[in-house]
């Protein structure tokens, strides 16, 4: 039974389309923090994820909304478990006023259900897009007038711990693991189900005032704590001088709604707010003029409305038009009640000291956390939840870590914290100087999770328990290690299984294509090293025909290797000189305006990147990722060239070089997105779909071999043991090859060839010291002159032994050539 | 008298106007693939065409079929090529230059749009 059920869980695991996802980079909202992960799972039952958690090897990341905003829901090489199709209703009791739900369910679709029972919940942020689990996780807080953390009003969880139990908790049955995973962002396991507390859907009235910042604390005192009639309650500090507030009170009404609709209609614009929050931050006076004139207007007629309606806010109306040069970030900070006046005039010294551009600090309270571990809310608080703007360059971000660090250090000397769900800037001195039962906390998670699975980059940050897991990729020490030579088998059964071969219809292929696609692939690592170029260095500098020369030398190459050995293959010689040709044609002209007129136009600027300079390099990197993985004549230039006139300022620093940027760049999108059109249409013509199948005979190919490979399959097994399997092609080709010999699988041979190519980014100095293989050719890295570039002839039934050495050598394999 | 051709050339940015205000509004910036990015794509290089078109006739051009074909699917190329063919080198060169002007004014008018949305 037991076998069964592992069965039937491995069988989802193959075939289940929520394992379809392979390597992907994960972002969250503000798009600063891409993390490369092995896999997204996207699971719709507790199975799956009790399963992924139970088999995955390698660290494991949970995700919601991804509106956190420091990498918490991801790190690199993890499974993360994308939870938001994981989001319908378990329970619910109109009579007991509590719902379970699914925790990838989001506070929006909650208030959908619970809505026409006139039913709130109790406790949420301000928004509804965030998913419950993310909620849970970071343990959040509203604007709710009496209340305090969510932990509050969450009577019960279910979790699936590292081991792969499930566990349920609560305030008063296993409440250790309940405190800890509570705002324990995700470290304890995953929380996959939340029951939670409801309360009366009422009709609430908007009452406003404005006053000078020292007045605040004795308003709230008199007006706002213990008031049962007031709902939700906030206090907007006006950036700037920081001292004057506009307060903003829900009370109890029995008045009739002025806003008709129940919740915010889920298709609602926000061209207004996102025009007004762009006035404010970029135009002089734009912040004056939404305290002294939009505020007032906006904020004079009566407004009655739904509790649902206030809680159900949606943050597209805080999202700016783009992201590329700026971005909004937020962050937090919580003080005792009773320091707000010492922390608000050093909060507005550190900020308009370092020039920070506010858009707004909001003041919340709450009440004391009941005992989560990693608690913000240690006493009775006052929250600062400090929006603003920032830079999207590496100097920007630099400058954020200093005043960041300079705020946390002002509200930690006064008793209190900051929050954990942004940003990762603090030192590990401050973040246990803010949660003080941090070694608790990490104690705890030694315990539940001792192999330290659960991970994201918060925790890698702060969490050190000196043990790691292997990464599921080829490490040193794989954890199969049959190495040794492949015995021969019968001859007779070899004889039959090669006839059975020949008989596989897609089995054979050309043997020279291996080396052929060389210089195809060329084409996608010479881009990707001009887009790292153009992170730091001007793309005048790029040497254009040193990477056409190597090109051709290259092919060159492939063409001796194959010369005389193999058939010749006109189709694909055809190709590589189309495709080498439209390289040397479009980076000769590149390389001979860059070299005059570009240069001309970087002294002007006097070598300053200008924002087009950085759009290009973000293009040239979009670009590189997606021929990696789709052909290149797919890529969008038209959305490029819209982005670079919509996304970049038309005035700026360095006016002739901005206006030559933005000029040549069209010209560049414009034509490729004209060529690749033609391309695209030549290419389906002559040679139609591309295959996404490769076949392969491979021996010690075990159940927990193939644990994940989701595009492996095994074909059909043979007598001697050896079994034939269907791998993905292309780019994923290299990475599940390496996969599968990290856990032991051997091949003998693949599409029916025994030589194979693969190539190497090695150290200049290296010399080729494995017992097998010979390296073919060598070129040095375009821009890096302390590396070269090794192709190596692989021997199919040695490629085990080969890639084992290389990565005991700590060298990466940049590819395996599928022919 | 406004010619046709001058009201197709000012059609260009009207249009882009709206495909930035339209792209950056309901569908929060341009996808790759998208119908609307594909409907201006293709209005903007069928105003082009048209202007070209008409420009031809009235200078009794006589485009072979291979700068049409290229006016449609490769016009940052033919365009200029049509231009010095039909005008000379010093006429080409003004005309090369004015159209990189309407050019630069119809991507500023889809950042104006994409301020609207």
């Amino acid at each position: 039974m037991r076998s069964l059920t592992l069965a039937s869980l491995l069988a989802i695991c193959v075939i289940h389309p929520a394992f379809a996802h392979t390597q992907a980079i994960v972002n969250d909202v503000t798009k600063v923090n891409p993390i490369v992960v092995d896999r997204v799972l996207v699971p719709t039952t507790v199975d799956e994820i009790v399963y992924a958690v139970r088999s995955h090897p390698g660290p494991v990341s949970i995700g919601g909304g991804r509106f956190s905003q420091g990498g918490q829901t991801a790190t690199e090489h993890a499974l993360q478990i994308d939870m938001r199709r994981f989001d319908h209703v378990v329970a619910f009791s109109k009579e007991k006023k509590e719902i379970t739900v699914q925790t990838g369910i989001t506070w929006r679709k909650l208030q959908e259900y619970i809505d026409p029972h006139d039913l709130s919940l109790q406790i949420m942020q301000s928004y509804s897009n965030f998913t419950v689990g993310g909620s849970l996780s970071v343990n959040v807080h509203g604007r709710y007038v009496g209340q305090g953390p969510l932990v509050l009003s969450v009577r019960s969880i279910r979790i699936v711990l590292a081991d792969g139990t499930l566990v349920e908790a609560g305030p008063t049955e296993n409440s250790e693991i309940f405190y800890g995973a509570i705002g324990g962002y995700g470290a304890m396991g995953v929380i996959v189900e939340a029951t939670l507390s409801l309360a009366d859907n009422v009709r609430i009235e908007r009452r406003s005032a404005v006053m000078p910042i020292s007045a605040y604390r004795g308003f709230f005192s008199d007006n706002v704590r213990g008031n049962h009639d007031m709902i939700f309650h906030n206090a907007d500090i006006y950036p700037g001088a920081f001292d004057t507030v506009r307060v903003t009170s829900y009370m109890r009404t029995e008045k009739p709604v002025t806003v008709e609709q129940r919740l915010v209609p889920a298709d609602q614009s926000y061209w207004v707010n996102r025009m007004a929050i762009r006035f404010m931050t970029e135009w002089p006076g734009g912040k004056a003029l939404r305290q002294h004139v939009l505020d007032p207007i906006l904020f004079r007629e009566e407004r009655v409305e739904w509790r649902n309606y206030e809680a159900s806010y949606d943050v597209r109306e805080l999202e700016p038009i783009s992201r590329r040069n700026s971005t909004y970030v937020l962050q937090e900070y919580f003080v005792p009640v009773e320091k707000l006046d010492e922390f608000v005039p050093v909060m507005a010294e550190i900020l308009n000291r370092h020039k920070v551009n506010t858009i707004n600090v909001s003041i919340r309270h709450a009440t004391q956390d009941p005992g989560t571990l990693l608690a913000w809310a240690k006493t009775e608080v006052f929250a600062f939840v400090l929006y603003y703007k920032q830079g999207m360059t590496k100097a920007d971000r630099e400058a954020v870590g200093v005043w960041t660090r300079e705020l946390i250090d002002a509200a930690t000397r006064l008793g209190g914290a900051y929050y954990l769900p942004y940003q990762i800037l603090a030192t590990d001195q401050q973040f246990r100087a803010a949660y003080p039962h941090a070694d608790a906390f990490f104690a705890l998670k030694a315990k539940l999770d001792p192999t330290n699975k659960f991970r994201n980059k918060l925790w890698d940050a702060y969490y050190k328990p000196g043990i790691e897991l292997p990464r599921t990729q080829p490490v040193k020490e794989s954890p199969i290690p049959p190495v040794g030579p492949i015995s021969p088998s019968d001859p007779v059964v070899e004889k039959r299984i090669t006839l059975t071969l020949q008989g596989v219809a897609g089995y054979k292929r050309d043997e020279a294509q291996t080396y052929l696609t060389l210089p195809e692939w060329l084409l996608v690592y010479y881009p990707g090293e001009y887009a790292r170029f153009l992170r730091s260095r001007p793309a005048s500098d790029f040497p254009y025909f040193a990477s056409i020369g190597q090109f051709w030398g290259s092919y060159r190459d492939v063409r001796q290797v194959t010369r005389g050995k193999y058939p010749f293959n006109w189709g694909y010689h055809v190709m590589i000189l189309v495709i080498g040709s439209s390289y040397t044609v479009e980076n000769g002209i590149k390389g001979a305006y860059e070299n005059t007129i570009g240069r001309l136009t970087q002294w002007l600027a006097s070598d300053a990147m200008t924002q087009e300079d950085s759009f290009a390099a973000d293009v040239a990197q979009e670009y590189v990722d997606f021929i990696r993985v789709e052909p290149w004549y797919e890529f969008s230039f038209l959305r490029a060239l819209n982005q670079l006139w919509a996304e970049t300022d038309l005035f700026g620093p360095a006016l002739v070089r901005k206006w030559e940027r933005k000029l040549t760049l069209s010209a560049e999108y414009l034509a490729k997105a004209e060529y690749a059109t033609l391309i695209k249409l030549a290419s389906k013509a002559a040679y139609g779909d591309a295959d996404t199948e490769m076949l392969a005979r491979a021996r010690h190919v075990t159940a927990a071999a193939l644990e994940g490979e989701a595009k492996t399959k095994v074909r059909e097994s043979f007598e001697d043991g050896s079994v034939l399997l269907s791998l993905p092609r292309y780019e994923e080709f290299g990475d599940t090859v390496q996969r599968l010999v990290g856990n032991g699988v051997q091949f003998e041979e693949i599409a029916g060839n025994d030589e194979i190519l693969l190539t190497s980014v090695v150290p200049a100095t290296w010399q080729y010291d494995l017992a097998a293989g010979s390296v073919l050719f060598e070129k040095p890295a375009l821009t890096d002159p302390l590396h070269k570039r090794i192709a190596v002839r692989a021997p199919v039934r040695s490629l085990h032994r080969m890639l084992i050495d290389l990565a005991d050598r700590e060298l990466e394999v940049e590819h395996i050539y599928d022919y | 008298m406004v010619t046709t051709q001058t009201k197709l050339l000012a059609l260009l940015p009207v249009l882009s106007l709206a495909f930035g205000c339209l792209e950056y509004g309901p569908a929060h910036g341009p996808e790759p693939g998208s119908k609307l990015l594909t409907f201006h794509a293709i209005s903007s290089v069928a105003l082009v065409f048209a202007w070209f078109w008409i420009d031809a006739r009235n200078r009794g051009y006589r485009a072979s079929i291979f700068l049409k074909f290229a006016m449609l699917c490769l016009t940052i190329v033919a365009l200029p090529y049509y231009l010095f063919r039909s005008r000379g080198f010093a006429g080409g060169l003004k005309a090369s230059a004015l159209s990189a002007v309407v050019f630069a004014g119809t991507m500023v008018a889809y950042h104006v749009g994409s301020l609207f949305a």
